[in-house]
């Protein structure tokens, strides 16, 4: 009883673990988009490209889809809510990640120089905030599984005893 | 006095034809308006001009013919009517970003200016509300109204031109004209041709392509002819492009587009005292517009330039109306007296040159 409620504890940490990673690519992501915007003023498209050649962004399977989409005519945002809500399916992100996501992508490219990075910083610092919590929900969450492990493990033996 | 010689010049098109580039530009547009202008006739589609977008208005088609609204079923119409299809805001907000490829700080410069130039070298100008900051527009907001200009390239529209005043030498030319008379495309053919050498030798040519029209520069490659040996300056000011192009191409010939203020000009001189010939265009529809035009009459006043040409509209579209020498004792006369501009310019006084 007390290893199945630790195994509990580690597999909720885990995908909890899992989702903070994907949350900081997408972190690195924007810093990294902030950094193109500032100094190369591309496009997004090239954005976005120059991304996926310099960082180790594969993961966000979305980017790719979303690039390929706009560079067959797409519109951007529409191509890029559609992807992001398809990439969660598959993926350990959750809904509110993902409006979140979606949010700052509904920003993205629609302003002046200025306001493009003072958006990426707000989203920067809104993902930071995200992550942070989620790194405390999951100790938080290994914590509470551990205890009840031990407390299970105690009962149990008393109980045999 | 002179006569008025009207030069007839055969117009040539060896290039994309206007249908295609108008098609091309169709990616520009929702896929309302998409449609709608898809299914006008490729002969209609060969003549238009420009498409102008304005906010619940209806969209506005120019071709030679005069200016026509679109309609219902895709034809157009001379006449206004209430029924006509209107544009929507979040139609021009969609023209807006796709112009912009989705990254309007990209473009955040022009918008100011008031045009984007697009892939292929169409002119996409911008009217909304300025947003002003110590005397300079920072911002535009409420955009409002788009004019989307179809970029022509036709071959040998200049033939007449250089026969009559590049046979051997680049002067100092003025090509001036009213708006839509084709000068763009006349100095696009005229700098191809002096790079390709048909004014008896390979010239070293500098291009100043401020809005990027004329070359149409894209990730560093000409999508327009500009020939073999020209340099071109895309997205300089004119100040900045000239300075350029004298202290480190060393260029034989340069030609720019549009001048537009008194600084220009005196750049322009500048690039003359040091021993290269400028053609430029400008807008005015005779010589009492150039001498009136601070900027042109700097240009007429410091007796550095030898040509003046003027292009025809409607049916003489592209087609040289006028050639004024201003180096010739009559415009001399006109020049000082102040007077309404007389017919004394033309090819008599060519003659005289040759």
């Amino acid at each position: 009883m007390s290893l199945s409620l630790f195994a509990v504890g580690n597999y909720y940490a885990r995908l909890i673990n899992k989702r903070i990673d994907l949350i900081e690519k997408i972190i690195l992501l924007i810093r990294n988009l902030k950094i193109q915007i500032e100094y190369s003023k591309l496009p997004l498209v090239e954005l976005f490209d120059n991304a996926l050649k310099q960082g180790d962004f594969k993961e966000l399977r979305f980017i790719t889809n979303t690039v390929k989409e706009i560079k067959n005519g797409e519109q951007f945002y529409p191509a890029f809510k559609r992807e992001t809500e398809q990439f969660m399916k598959s993926s350990a992100l959750r809904k509110n990640d993902v409006d979140l996501l979606n949010s700052f992508a509904f920003q993205l490219g629609n302003t002046d120089l200025s306001g493009q990075i003072q958006n990426c910083e707000a989203y920067i610092e809104l993902f930071t905030q995200l992550a942070d919590s989620l790194k405390q929900k999951a100790q938080g969450k290994i914590k509470l599984y551990n205890s009840l492990g031990l407390f299970a493990g105690f009962l149990s033996f008393v109980i045999l005893l | 006095m002179g006569q008025v010689k009207i030069y007839i010049v055969e117009v040539i098109n060896l290039s994309i034809s206007n249908a295609i580039r108008f098609n091309n530009i169709l990616t520009l547009f929702p896929l309302r308006i998409k449609n709608l202008l898809y299914q006008l006739p490729d002969r209609t589609k060969e003549s238009i001009k420009e498409i102008r977008v304005r906010k619940s208005k209806p969209i506005v088609v120019v071709s030679e013919k005069g200016n026509s609204f679109l309609n219902n079923t895709s034809k157009l119409t001379y006449i206004y009517s209430e029924s006509l299809p209107v544009v929507n805001g979040e139609e021009i907000d969609e023209i807006i970003k796709r112009v912009c490829n989705y990254s309007i700080y990209t473009h955040q410069q022009d918008i100011n200016r008031g045009f984007i130039t697009v892939k292929g070298g169409h002119r996409v100008g911008i009217c909304g509300s300025a947003v002003i900051d110590k005397g300079k527009t920072v911002s535009v907001r409420d955009l409002n109204s788009l004019n989307i200009r179809i970029a022509s390239e036709v071959y040998g529209c200049a033939d007449e031109l250089m026969k009559k005043l590049f046979y051997n030498k680049v002067p100092n030319v003025i090509l001036a004209g009213p708006p839509m008379c084709g000068k763009t495309t006349v100095l696009r053919d005229l700098v191809r041709q002096i790079s390709y050498g048909n004014s008896g030798e390979y010239k070293k040519c500098v291009l100043l392509d401020e809005r990027g029209e004329i070359a149409c520069v894209e990730n560093g490659e000409c999508y327009c002819d500009v020939g073999p040996n020209t340099d071109v300056l895309t997205g300089y000011t004119k100040d900045e492009a000239i300075n350029i192009a004298v202290r480190t191409m060393s260029p034989e010939a340069v030609f720019s587009d549009e001048i537009s203020d008194d600084s220009e000009a005196k750049d322009i001189l500048n690039g003359i005292m040091c021993g290269s010939s400028f053609v430029v265009t400008s807008h005015a529809a005779d010589l009492t517009s150039l001498k009136t035009r601070s900027v042109t009459n700097v240009l007429l006043e410091s007796k550095l330039f030898d040509y003046c040409v003027f292009l025809g509209v409607r049916e003489n579209l592209g087609r040289i109306e006028r050639i004024i020498n201003l180096r010739d004792e009559n415009y001399e006369k006109f020049r000082n007296s102040n007077s309404v501009v007389k017919p004394f310019c033309g090819g008599e006084l060519l003659r005289k040159t040759y």
